[in-house]
């Protein structure tokens, strides 16, 4: 069907919106305060629900009464766990959650009882009539203590409170490393960060006692998914529930599993026939985290004198926190993660994820990649020092390249890395300045990728991961119907984008309909930075097939065939003859007076490479983005504090669909990193109460705390790829800690191996003594913390 | 987190306010810019009677500097309006400092002095800097005004020595004498909307000829319930010619004196640390306002 003469100025790479940084199509929306988010939502008989919260992180539950808050003037209902005690997880993977509490609490501020009333505050106020009685039991707060407990069990089947275990071993690694010239090794933490996205979730659930049907607005990421989970949670038919995702504002990952409040919502809604809107406050956001693991990780490489890599020897320990969701995935991931951006063939992995009376992590931004490019970038730098190889030699000396296959079955099926690490060493002058700038300056350099969308659904099915469906007609103009979810990445612009560069048409001709089970086909949703490869796919399929029966009535009309033709600015035209030509939308209205509205349909699925080891089917991708980058650095000699003074970044996404959210999401993607390296951490005390569930305590940086940046999109063009677009929504996340902590190095000779980096922990650092921050986890921290709230 | 239900009251004039306070004053709190008193009503859950609004009381915004008089502040005035005023900047300088790393630019838009001062927080900006100047607050009610220092006025963490029917009237800094410069310090882990985690502000006063200092006055602040004022820490510093030996041995001298929470943010033994280096700084930098 490829009769695609745009295809010409595809080999070219000339294209006409593809590569222009339009405006965000609903940018003004949001600028003005016109976009529409859940919470914003009003229908007609709204009703509001609050949760009871758990004031402890483990315990059984000896008593909830809410007899009381049910005679409350003006609440309609009040539920309990056991009346729904159906477990959930994302894609059923070891389901272990349920909508509120049964039997037991085990983990800080779960939901005991849910109350619906005709206003959020008379719902608040009836919580206090609620009377709970919970035997405490000693809170698992430490990934360690929690392995080791064999008689406090936070699930029964979870033994050792064990979640999963993982093992991948390619080559011989023992060998390898006894071979190796150098072999570093050191043990890393990675600490508990939360997405802080500034729209905490909401749900409004709306249950049509006539239709016997629901639909459930809810700021998620995977609105099928999230149908999915809903459907089989609550035991209705899932043609039966509609999923509407409106504005999202922020997911990073955390926004990709039903929060609690959706199930409840749901079954409120259903049983007292009126809409139900439930919305955290942020302390329950923080509860309900979805944000990253907390990982400690034991890391050796082996080099060989020249500076060649020779075996990669990793194991982690992954706090799960009190229940399941992505772990399984996060897990594997960081096996995956490990094989790449440089060329090892001798890979051992060893990985154990434990559960703990924590807020459960989940798959935040560069999920996986964080923790592993913590611990293999720093090694990196470690060995450079060693080995006497400058770190942009050393990482140059290893990086892959187009085609490069791993020992799994992950295939690099375009790179540019290279151009990446040349890019960032160039523009900040690595060379004379690392190891020679002045003490308390540093320079630091590290570096990371990111898939494209796995090669695997995560259940099994064999559908395709995006479809797209198109109509075009003079009514509407093109309207693309498509699953993939804008979170705010800007994926309705570069879908928009796609679409446009297909047909030849402007902007403002294309309506691109998401985010809506009902209306948009079955899409595997916003994760794993998927979207722009994925779904892009799909659209331009769709926009292709919908387009060559436009050109078939214009071919005739014109009397030329339709692989010669092409459309630029509404017009489409002979690329052999400027004077045949014919306006697009008068070749459309030819074909409705025939044949009525024009259809298109196209899908994509990604190739799946067979691969016979466990964790097989995480890993592989279409398509990889690279990123490298360079942290230059102040640090305080008295006091230790770390001031990121420039960083440098180098992004191969292949091409930017639209440059200006590459930018967005490259500097984006960096702050938060510099927020996990510096100053982000959700700290528990030894109770497993979260002592900073607030913007004010748990602090995620400002725009005082951004440094200067200078990052450059090298030249790239994948031609996997609709439109030669790569991932970049996850990839610059991954290597922050790790750039400043080699800056670190740089700056006073001391490696940090533990974020986030406080100043205190460099001072005692610099003094040769102990950081206290992992012991700090587990003693009382003393009553100072119930009052740190307001100024 | 709702606001409880209450009245609100705006006074035309302080006499109106006065009056209010002393029919209201146990069941009643004071507004101003209320980026404190908000946030605390809708944490605190318990009705209350009345909020009482100031921020529409001219008479409480006024900002006046002369040279007998000194600098003196309406409870009401916004920081803002108070940092934008060319004589803080030159001759208050430590002041300047404390309301600049207020919060932002829409806090310091709302918020007023007087705010920041009785919300006593052991964290607050402000009132190092103020105690360095030897503040004196003027407290008034239907019946007397009375004046006091404002490091007396300060008495524990959300504690202060206003009695029932009193508010805030103004705050006064005497001219600062010839020859004299200051600074506040602050440590805090993020750059922007952050508190401090330790401050320090000092006000000293040269010999005109040959450099040796001959008052100063010290204030260490977040390092116990109220801020502290240094004075045996001071006294080392006066008919001394500044060296590295003597600032070390005041800077030890404040770390002795403070009571530094320990907390997951960062031990006592580190926020001492913290302090010592403040102190010294803030030294270097009003001792060169003056010296050059
Ligand atoms: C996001 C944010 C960031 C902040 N950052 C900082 C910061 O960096 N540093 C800092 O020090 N503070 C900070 N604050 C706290 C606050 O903004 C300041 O303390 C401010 O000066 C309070 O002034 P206000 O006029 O808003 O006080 P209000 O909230 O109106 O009042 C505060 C208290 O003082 C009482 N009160 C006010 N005026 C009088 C009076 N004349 N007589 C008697 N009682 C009175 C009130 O009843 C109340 O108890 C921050 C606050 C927020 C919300």
């Amino acid at each position: 069907m490829d009769q695609d003469s745009a295809y010409t100025r595809e080999q070219v790479r000339e294209f006409e919106i593809v590569g222009q940084s339009v405006p965000r199509v609903e940018g003004y929306d949001k600028v003005t305060g016109r976009a529409e988010y859940t919470d914003d939502i009003d229908l007609h008989g709204m009703t509001y629900a609050k949760v009871y919260c758990s004031p402890v992180a483990h315990g059984i539950i000896k008593k909830v009464d809410v007899s009381k808050a049910k005679e409350y003037p003006g609440v309609l209902d009040v539920i309990v766990g056991e009346e729904h005690p159906k477990k959930y997880s994302v894609n059923d993977l070891l389901p272990t959650e349920t909508p509120l509490a049964v039997d037991k609490v085990r983990y800080f501020g779960e939901g005991l009882a849910a109350v619906v009333a005709i206003s959020e505050q008379i719902a608040a106020e009836a919580l206090a009539l609620i009377d709970v009685e919970i035997e405490e039991l000693p809170a698992l707060v430490n990934a360690h203590d929690s392995e080791a407990s064999a008689d406090n069990l936070i699930h029964d089947f979870a033994k050792n409170n064990t979640n999963h275990t993982a093992e991948q071993h390619f080559g011989d690694v023992d060998d390898a490393l006894a071979k190796s010239d150098v072999v570093v090794e050191e043990t890393f933490y990675t600490s508990m960060v939360n997405g802080g996205f500034i729209e905490t979730q909401s749900v409004v659930a709306d249950y049509d006692p006539g239709k016997r049907k629901l639909t459930v607005y809810n700021c998620n990421q995977l609105a099928h998914t999230l149908q999915h989970t809903i459907a089989r949670t609550i035991d209705m038919p899932l043609d039966d529930i509609r999923v509407i995702i409106p504005n999202v504002g922020g997911g990073f990952g955390g926004k990709t599993e039903a929060t609690p409040s959706v199930l409840i919502a749901s079954i409120m809604s259903r049983k007292i026939g009126r809409p139900v809107k439930l919305t955290y406050d942020r302390d329950e956001s923080i509860y309900q985290n979805k944000g990253r693991h907390a990982c400690h990780l034991s890391l050796k490489l082996g080099f060989n004198k020249d500076g060649t890599i020779q075996a990669l020897d990793l194991s982690i320990l992954l706090d799960g926190g009190a229940h399941s969701g992505w772990g399984f995935v996060v897990l594997w991931f960081i096996a995956a993660l490990t094989h790449l951006p440089y060329k090892v063939r001798n890979i051992r992995y060893e990985g154990r994820r434990v559960y703990t009376n924590k807020p459960t992590p989940g798959a935040q931004r560069s999920f996986g990649g964080v923790q592993a490019r913590t611990a293999v970038e720093s090694c990196f730098d470690m060995a450079a020092v060693e080995l006497g190889i400058n770190p942009y030699e050393l990482r140059m000396i290893n990086a892959v390249e187009t085609g490069y296959k791993c020992p799994s079955v992950v295939e690099v099926r375009h790179s540019e890395f290279k151009k990446c690490l040349e890019s960032v060493a160039t523009r900040s002058d690595f060379a004379n300045k690392w190891g020679k700038l002045p003490r308390g300056k540093g320079i630091g350099f590290a570096a990371g990728h990111y898939s494209s969308g796995g090669a695997f659904l995560l259940y099994n099915s064999s559908r395709a991961h995006s479809t797209a469906n198109i109509r075009v007609d003079t009514e509407a103009g093109a309207t693309v119907f498509c699953g993939v979810t804008d979170i705010g990445q800007g994926s309705t612009t570069v879908m928009t984008q796609i679409a446009c560069e297909v047909f030849g048409i402007p902007m403002r001709k294309v309506n691109f309909i998401c985010q809506d089970t009902m209306l948009a086909p079955m899409d595997n949703g916003t994760m794993d930075s998927r979207a722009t490869y994925g779904a892009g796919h799909a659209v331009k399929n769709a926009a292709l097939d919908a387009r060559s029966k436009i050109f078939d009535v214009a071919a005739a009309h014109l009397g030329v065939r339709a692989e010669q033709l092409q459309c630029k600015d509404e017009l489409i035209s002979s690329i052999y003859d400027d004077n045949r030509f014919i306006n697009f939308w008068e070749a459309v209205r030819m074909y409705q007076e025939v044949q009525g509205t024009v259809f298109g349909t196209g899908d994509y699925t990604p190739p799946q490479p067979r691969g016979d080891y466990d964790g097989k089917i995480i890993g592989p991708s279409p398509a990889f983005g690279f990123t490298a980058q360079i942290a230059e650095v102040d640090v305080n000699l008295r006091t230790g504090q770390v001031k990121v003074l420039k960083y440098y970044e180098a992004t191969d996404c292949g091409k930017a669909v639209n440059p200006a959210s590459v930018e967005g999401q490259v500097e984006g993607g960096v702050v938060m990193g510099l927020g996990q390296a510096l100053i982000e951490e959700i700290v528990v005390d030894r109770n497993g109460r979260v002592l900073n569930p607030n913007l004010h305590d748990y602090k995620i940086p400002t725009t005082m705390d951004v440094p200067e940046f200078d990052s450059e999109i090298v030249d790239a063009y994948d031609p996997t790829s609709a439109y030669g677009g790569k991932e970049v929504g996850e990839a610059p996340t991954g290597p922050v800690c790790a750039a400043i902590m080699n800056a670190v190095y740089d700056a006073v000779g001391v490696r940090l191996t533990e974020v986030p980096i406080t100043p205190e922990k460099v001072f005692r650092a610099m003094r040769g003594q102990h950081s206290r921050g992992l012991e700090l986890e587990t003693t009382t921290i003393g009553f100072h913390n119930a009052k740190i709230r307001s100024v | 987190m709702y606001l409880p239900s209450f009245q609100y009251l705006a006074p035309k004039d302080t006499g109106e306010l006065a009056a209010l306070l002393s029919d209201h004053g146990d069941n009643a709190r004071i507004l101003s810019g209320g980026t404190d008193l908000l946030v605390q009503l809708k944490n605190s859950g318990a009705d209350l009677g009345y909020v009482i609004d100031i921020s529409g009381l001219e008479k409480l915004s006024e900002i006046s500097y002369d040279d007998t008089n000194g600098l003196v502040i309406g409870a009401a005035a916004k920081l803002d309006d108070i940092m934008a005023l060319p004589v803080v900047k030159e001759k208050y300088f430590a002041l300047y400092q404390a309301i600049e790393t207020i919060g932002a630019r829409q806090i310091r838009t709302m918020g007023s002095l007087g705010g920041n001062i009785c919300n006593a927080s052991p964290a607050a900006d402000t009132p190092p800097a103020l105690v360095a100047f030897n503040a004196e607050v003027s407290i008034a009610s239907d019946a007397a005004e009375r004046q006091m220092p404002l490091v007396d006025f300060i008495q524990g963490n959300r504690k202060t020595d206003l009695g029932k029917g009193e508010y805030l009237k103004s705050i006064t800094l005497p001219v600062p004498a010839k020859n004299s410069g200051s600074a506040y310090h602050h440590f805090r882990v993020r750059g922007g909307m952050e508190i401090a985690m330790v401050a320090a502000a000092l006000s000293i006063q040269l010999e005109a000829d040959n450099g040796t200092v001959k008052d100063a006055v010290i204030a260490l602040g977040v390092v116990g319930p109220a801020p502290i004022k240094a004075e045996d820490a001071a006294k080392i510093l006066i008919g001394q010619k500044p060296n590295e030996e003597l600032l070390q041995s005041v800077s030890q001298a404040c770390a002795d004196i403070s009571q530094p929470i320990d907390d997951f943010r960062a031990s006592a033994e580190y926020r001492k640390e913290i302090l010592r280096v403040l102190i010294e700084e803030a030294f270097d930098e009003a001792y060169a306002q003056v010296a050059g």
